[in-house]
């Protein structure tokens, strides 16, 4: 269902852009914005993830349950039999930039929706211009970069400026020389080389294999294994952020899915294995396409400081995984930050905290 | 334990009459014996010496003060127990069997530890012959009260607790405001140099403002270029991510 009725009508409105003259301060934000989950920081402490997701009422008796409103982020997986739903990215960049018609007017709703609940989240005052960096791969097109912006305009957010998402996070970390920052996400893998300047076009490589790969790798890999099991795509991801390892282990992945409705038991550790090993040479290969074209006198400094970030970080013997795939470039360390799912968002928000004010103000005007 | 007889030569509400074995299988092994007279005297004395304490703060007439003072003072004076006051004390304590002081008064438990009502009404008796026999009666009740709750012992306990806890927050206030001088000193004197070691831990600072720069100019471009009227015929930026 489009949204179309007068419900949906007003939350539209909700979000226009306010008067900028009637802003007296500023609430800066960061926004890492991921295909499956995006997270924000504020100025005023308060951060929020949330599915990259919306959905609304399929049909009138849905929209009385739901009190006729679009929902945003996690209340859609939750309430998604009743609702239609809509990822607004795909492999990293916003879907509509792809679609046309009717699809491509109901995927650019979806992005405007989420990025005014990431906006609603921070809870700024009414007196509070929203200046936002937003984090996007880093081989967004120009297009793309653009449409963030239109998109957070219209979302309530005065003033936006678009960064390599890795940058983001190197930032953070104050990697900003002879480093390279791998960000791990559900539609891609972006890896953006720090050499103490703006990172260029041949700074940064995106891999379109990330974690939505590794998600059907694993329902066909499942599904050769076991055909008479009855899985959802979202079981698979939910099996594979629980029990996600790349190196042998003792301890076995058994979930519980549905054999002719009855809840069985099911060993899928071989699976989740195998489909989570895919990803490590396309890693690898992306690495050393970004070393190999560095000056040489330097490149053994930034293999032994490669950053991984993002939530597909968290593969337990990714580190080790990454560091064997290294061997053949003549060895390197790789390092997990702390705090994966907020990393890009917390450096994001570093970049607009300290940008120059008289630069926002530019912005916005 | 079973309740003291309504027949006994010394009833006393509230106490109890223990057979000697029951006593021994507790492990009492010694008792000392009081007779009654003796019971009696001690009583005597010491609301006698209670009245004494509390009659330099009474306000009473001094007639009355000096009436009361020599009946009390007649009390503190020592007496001598006669054999009969002795015999007094030998009881049957079970059937046909005749001991000597077996009997022992136990206060029940559940009540206030106060002056048994026998020695009470001994004293009572022994004033209520003079004229201020119900004032006086009264006031031995009041002072017997006051007796049993030791308030003298439980003020000085609440007074020495709260001197305690009053001298050990003292301390504890001298010695967080030390700290905190000291803390201050400290900053105080190696604020310069904290700040140097910051600027030193972070050697990219000085680039971060030409980032900011090119970022903030980049972002402008991308602005600039999509408000052209003909984004198809856009020309490639230096700092920007390659078109698909």
């Amino acid at each position: 269902m489009k949204p179309q009725n007068k419900a949906q009508k007003s939350q539209q409105r909700d979000v226009k852009t306010p008067k900028i003259s009637s802003k007296t301060s500023l609430l800066h934000v960061g926004i890492d914005l991921g295909t499956s989950r995006s997270a924000i920081a504020s100025s005023n402490g308060s951060r929020e993830v949330m599915a990259s997701l919306v959905g609304w009422p399929k049909d009138s008796v849905s929209a009385k349950v739901l009190g006729g409103q679009t929902l945003v982020g996690d209340a859609v997986l939750k309430n998604r039999l009743a609702l239609n739903t809509c990822f607004p990215l795909k492999e990293g960049n916003l879907a509509f930039t792809r679609l046309s018609g009717s699809e491509q007017d109901l995927s650019r709703q979806a992005g405007v929706q989420l990025l005014a609940a990431l906006r609603n989240a921070c809870n700024p005052r009414p007196d509070q211009a929203v200046c936002a960096v937003i984090g996007a791969p880093a081989e967004a097109t120009r297009e793309n970069k653009q449409a963030i912006v239109d998109l957070a305009n219209e979302a309530g957010i005065e003033g936006v400026m678009v960064v390599s998402e890795p940058f983001a996070v190197a930032y953070a970390l104050d990697a900003l020389e002879n480093a390279i920052v791998i960000d791990i996400g559900a539609g891609t893998i972006d890896l953006c080389r720090m050499a103490g300047s703006l990172p260029g076009l041949e700074d940064q490589v995106t891999v379109f294999r990330a974690g939505n790969y590794v998600d059907q790798r694993l329902a066909e890999l499942v599904r050769e294994a076991h055909p008479e099991v009855q899985f959802t795509s979202n079981m698979i991801k939910m099996a594979k952020e629980r029990f996600s390892s790349v190196i042998d282990t003792e301890k076995r992945a058994v979930v519980t899915f549905p054999i002719a409705g009855r809840p069985t038991p099911v060993d899928i550790t071989d699976q989740i294995r195998s489909a989570v090993e895919e990803l490590v040479p396309w890693i690898t290969e992306a690495i050393q396409s970004l070393v190999a074209s560095f000056d040489p006198e330097f490149q053994h400094l930034i293999r032994n400081r490669i950053i991984v970030s993002g939530g597909g970080s968290q593969v337990f013997g990714l580190q080790e995984s990454l560091e064997q795939g290294l061997e053949s470039l003549g060895g390197g360390r790789v390092l997990i930050v702390d705090d994966p799912v907020y990393a890009g968002a917390q450096g994001a928000l570093k970049l607009a905290q300290e940008m120059p004010t008289e630069y926002w103000t530019r912005m916005r005007g | 334990m079973k309740p003291e007889s309504a027949d006994s030569p010394l009833s006393i509400p509230n106490s109890s009459v223990h057979p000697l074995q029951e006593l021994q299988d507790k492990g009492i092994q010694k008792l000392r014996v009081v007779t009654q007279t003796q019971l009696r005297e001690t009583a005597r004395k010491a609301v006698s010496r209670a009245l004494l304490e509390m009659l330099d703060g009474l306000a009473l007439p001094s007639e009355q003060h000096q009436q009361i003072l020599a009946r009390a003072n007649q009390y503190m004076s020592p007496t001598i127990a006669t054999a009969a006051d002795r015999d007094e004390a030998t009881e049957v304590v079970e059937e046909g069997r005749e001991v000597t002081a077996p009997m022992i008064k136990v206060p029940s438990p559940v009540n206030p530890p106060m002056p048994t009502p026998a020695a009470a009404e001994q004293a009572s008796a022994s004033v209520s012959d003079g004229p201020l026999g119900k004032r006086e009666k009264a006031l031995l009740i009041q002072l017997s009260k006051l007796i049993a709750r030791d308030w003298r012992t439980e003020m000085a306990t609440v007074r020495d607790t709260q001197n305690t806890q009053v001298e050990r927050l003292e301390m504890r206030i001298e010695e967080l405001t030390l700290a905190l001088q000291a803390t201050d000193h400290a900053i105080a004197v190696n604020g310069d140099l904290e700040i140097d070691q910051l600027e030193v831990k972070s050697p990219f600072d000085h680039k971060k403002s030409e980032l900011l720069d090119q970022l903030f100019q980049a972002n402008v471009a991308l602005r600039e270029i999509s408000e052209s009227p003909q984004p198809g015929d856009l020309p490639s930026l230096p700092r920007e991510g390659r078109s698909s």
